[in-house]
């Protein structure tokens, strides 16, 4: 299309480019690794004037999100993002965008929480904010940061809409990943996505609000409905921009992307970059001759529960892939989601854990739960010693710290 | 339309110049309530004593508290709180350095 050029970028340089797109006014964002090239970069634009904004060096993440709810109160798209730990020192203020209606889109470098200390790619930070209030977008491709941030902007600051939302991109895999990406041209975007305008609260000296005041009882629940209706919106809005943004650009998104299914015997739910090599791998083993699927979830926030249930609807095993452990659950976050949207019997879906701490997804651990889902398909009383659920886990988890100590008893 | 537990829900009214429905916690009425009501101790301070050392007004977390100077003349007492917002918190008290301020039963 005549709109973008090409250019090679990684997730963060996508994220940068598409927050530099929007025109974002004001940012506060705190280096984390592995989003610090995306805190850097807007600070050389910003330096250089080739970004017409004001950088603040906020000290913390928390003090980065209350930075930016605060700027974009007075009517100015604010820009932050964050990892990982960064992500959980926010957590106390997500809340007060996502309750004050404040449409923030964040890129997010997804990093595992600590302990054990990482720096690596997990899930777990995101879905630890799973329910914040945020919309939440998980990008396959470094085309697809870039392309989801101006999506989200679009579908946050609609008038049925007004959320904050995340874009999900994997730690390293992604964020640090060289791709040919096309960039739409600043006045396709222009045309994209208007100028920012405060909808709903704002901070005017003219027009004075006390925005976020103390809410008894007797309101709380109205105004978490209120939140709930934008959620309910929000289904018809994602589809309604994605279905724009292709016409506009070329690229056709839906909330859930479905990869041979329609004839699988079997299906993995994925999310993230690992749908990549699930894909890959897929189409391999049907060169084999076996009938496998994949789907990936691109809206986890509102999750498409009708669209996956209609998916996985008469399979004969599901298998779903988390890139995050969900402890002390039946099973981890995508699978608790997926069982719940599929209709039925449900003890065919089979929850698996892997990729953690920035363990790669290889083809390998793939092809192996496709095996599993092969096997436990055509019989399911193989599954207790068929399925694996922590498929990528050594068998030596629990003696991994052998230690020399001092303690002689 | 229908709604959560089978409540129907009423649509928002529609807007009109001065007046519009919006979403989430706001407040535009202002109105200040007099937290010296809230009290069970009140500051009691002892002017003999008192150095004007503006301790008491710059701890003062609900700012009630001025410190006249000398110069203001022998009429007007050293330290004079408003009574009316004092909470009785008592960190006047305990910051002055001559102890010329005492919490005394409301």
């Amino acid at each position: 299309m005549k709109n973008q050029t090409k250019k090679m970028l990684d997730g963060n340089g996508a994220a940068t480019e598409a927050l530099q797109l929007a025109r974002v006014g004001v940012i506060s964002a705190y280096p984390i690794t592995p989003q610090s090239p995306i805190a850097e970069k807007l600070s050389e634009l910003v330096a250089s004037g080739e970004l017409k904004a004001r950088y603040i060096r906020v000290e913390s993440e928390h003090t980065a999100m209350s930075a930016a709810i605060g700027a974009q109160l007075t009517g100015v798209r604010a820009a932050t993002a964050t990892s990982s730990v960064g992500l959980a020192l926010m957590h106390e203020v997500l809340g007060v965008a996502a309750g004050c209606r404040v449409p923030i889109v964040m890129p997010i470098v997804n990093r595992a929480l600590v302990s054990p200390w990482s720096l690596w790619c997990d899930h777990q930070d995101a879905m630890a904010e799973r329910d914040s209030g945020w919309l939440q977008f998980y990008a396959e491709s470094v085309q697809e940061v870039l392309d989801f941030i101006l999506i989200a902007y679009k579908i946050a600051e609609h008038d049925d809409v007004l959320l904050p939302g995340m874009v999900c991109m994997d730690g390293f895999f992604l964020s640090h990943s060289t791709q040919p990406v096309l960039v739409p041209d600043q006045a396709a975007v222009d045309d994209f996505l208007p100028p920012y305008r405060c909808k709903n609260l704002y901070l005017d000296p003219k027009d004075p609000m006390f925005i976020n005041n103390l809410i008894s009882p007797d309101e709380f629940s109205e105004m978490r409905y209120q939140q709930k209706v934008a959620f309910d919106n929000a289904e018809k809005v994602i589809p309604a921009v994605q279905e724009e943004f292709y016409k506009r650009f070329g690229r056709e998104y839906r909330v859930l992307d479905a990869h041979r299914c329609d004839d699988a015997d079997v299906v993995l739910v994925t999310i993230g970059s690992m749908a990549g090599t699930a894909k890959h791998t897929a189409n391999r083993m049907r060169e084999e001759g076996k009938r496998v699927g994949v789907v990936r979830i691109v809206s986890f926030r509102p999750f498409p529960y009708r669209e996956l249930g209609a998916v996985l609807k008469g399979k004969k095993a599901v298998g779903v892939l988390d890139r995050s452990a969900g402890l002390g659950a039946q099973g981890a976050p995508v699978w608790l989601e997926t069982v719940s949207a599929v209709p039925g019997d449900k003890s065919n879906i089979y929850s698996y854990v892997a990729g953690l701490g920035g363990r790669d997804i290889t083809e390998k651990t793939v092809q192996d739960i496709f095996g599993q889902l092969l096997r436990v398909g055509e019989d399911p009383s193989l599954a207790p010693g068929t399925v694996t659920p922590w498929i990528d886990t050594r068998e030596n988890a629990m003696d991994i710290r052998r230690i020399r100590t001092n303690d002689t008893n | 339309m229908p709604g959560p537990r089978g409540v129907l829900m009423k649509k928002p009214k529609k807007n009109k110049p001065g007046e519009k429905t919006v979403l989430g916690p706001v407040a535009t009425v202002f109105s200040s309530v007099e937290t010296g009501g809230w009290r069970i101790v009140r500051p009691s301070v002892d002017g003999s004593l008192c150095i004007r050392c503006g301790q008491c007004e710059t701890f003062c977390p609900t700012n009630v508290i001025e410190v006249h100077p000398k110069e203001a003349g022998e009429d007007v007492k050293p330290v004079e709180i408003d009574l009316r917002y004092c909470k009785g918190c008592g960190i006047c008290a305990d910051v002055c350095p001559k102890e010329c301020i005492k919490m005394v039963d409301e």
